[in-house]
């Protein structure tokens, strides 16, 4: 008899609701793409591959960043966070033991992203 | 900490705006380059100097998005905001439950405008402080006695902004004139100190990255390793 464990099909079911929800949110108007990072996997979706090493390294920095910045002043885990340029802004945040960064141009509110995510 | 005037009055500046705004617990501001500039009394040096190192890295990674110009981190216990106004960079680390608005009032409204007053005032001490951190890196074998550094750097001192070249200039009369760094003071955070010569590093893939290269021969002397921060300014 099969037996399954609760929790971890929970966690596969959130993550493929993670990733549907995602697959919407890409097709939105100033979506740049995400990268969504688990500890075995990873998938990517990039309007230009051509950049894929540098937001990952991007967005790994980002979370390194936030860790060490929150640590330093006292700030406890982190919840989300967010780089902006003049152009592009990137959320990042932690979900289901995955980290997700969503990349989008700077006029696109990523609260209401953070909130349907969430 | 830096003890020049304009700092004095930045650092009163996060004072007063911390006794009106008590959400906030740490406030500090640092040039684009990296130097702090000042900061509020509870927030240590090292600290400040550990945030920025992480910042300074994530500004380098940035780059793939273009210019950095602020980031925001959520945590369970507060909110960080850190916003690039005119060539700097001002941190602030608030409770979890801040207003907005006020944050909004700091970075947009009250820290440009005192940052254009005291241009108005004195538009010479606007510039960056001379003394900056850099990590080492060695150079070895046939690389001569001269160290290398950024030539953004070099650009950045040429350009009027040791204050003791202002000085000099105020106390004889003198314009400040613009001649290159030929060379630099060295000081270790072990207090061991050194003048030598500089160039500008010619390894393009070192570039950019707050590196000071010292040849091996000079390091032993100096008592430091690859890696090691020191504290460099340009010898008048």
């Amino acid at each position: 008899m099969l037996v399954k464990n609760p929790e971890t099909d929970e966690t596969e079911n959130d993550i493929e609701e993670l990733q549907e929800k995602l697959q919407e949110i890409k097709d939105q108007e100033g979506i740049i793409g995400y990268i969504l990072r688990g500890s075995k996997s990873a998938s990517i979706d990039l309007k230009d591959p051509t950049k894929i090493i540098d937001y990952a390294v991007l967005s790994s920095t980002a979370f390194d960043a936030g860790q060490n910045m929150t640590e330093a002043l006292q700030m406890g885990e982190v919840d989300t966070i967010i780089v902006e340029s003049e152009e592009t802004k990137l959320l990042s945040m932690n979900i289901n033991n995955h980290r997700l960064s969503i990349f989008m141009e700077k006029n696109v509110d990523h609260n209401k992203l953070y909130k349907n995510l969430k | 900490m830096n003890r020049d005037p304009y700092a004095i009055a930045l650092n009163s500046a996060l004072t007063e705006i911390k006794k009106a705004y008590p959400d906030i617990k740490n406030s500090f501001i640092f040039t684009k380059n990296g130097t702090i500039i000042t900061g509020d009394q509870e927030t240590d040096e090292k600290t400040m100097n550990n945030v920025l190192e992480s910042f300074e890295n994530l500004k380098e990674k940035a780059k793939a998005i273009g210019n950095l110009k602020g980031f925001h981190i959520t945590g369970k216990n507060g909110k960080l905001t850190l916003s690039k106004i005119k060539d700097m960079y001002l941190l602030l680390a608030t409770s979890k439950n801040v207003d907005k608005s006020h944050i909004y009032s700091i970075t947009h409204v009250i820290i440009p405008t005192i940052l254009k007053t005291l241009e108005s005032f004195a538009p010479t001490h606007l510039q960056s402080p001379s003394t900056k951190k850099l990590v080492v890196d060695t150079l070895r074998f046939f690389a001569g006695d001269s160290v290398q550094i950024d030539v953004e750097i070099l650009k950045d001192w040429t350009e009027n902004n040791d204050p003791r070249a202002r000085v000099k200039a105020a106390l004889t009369g003198e314009q400040n004139t613009q001649e290159s760094i030929n060379q630099v003071h060295i000081e270790t955070f072990g207090g061991n100190a050194a003048v030598c010569k500089v160039k500008e590093i010619n390894d393009q893939k070192l570039k950019g990255k707050n590196m000071i290269r010292i040849p091996e021969k000079l390091c032993k002397t100096l008592e430091i390793n690859k890696g090691d921060l020191v504290k460099v300014k340009p010898a008048l």
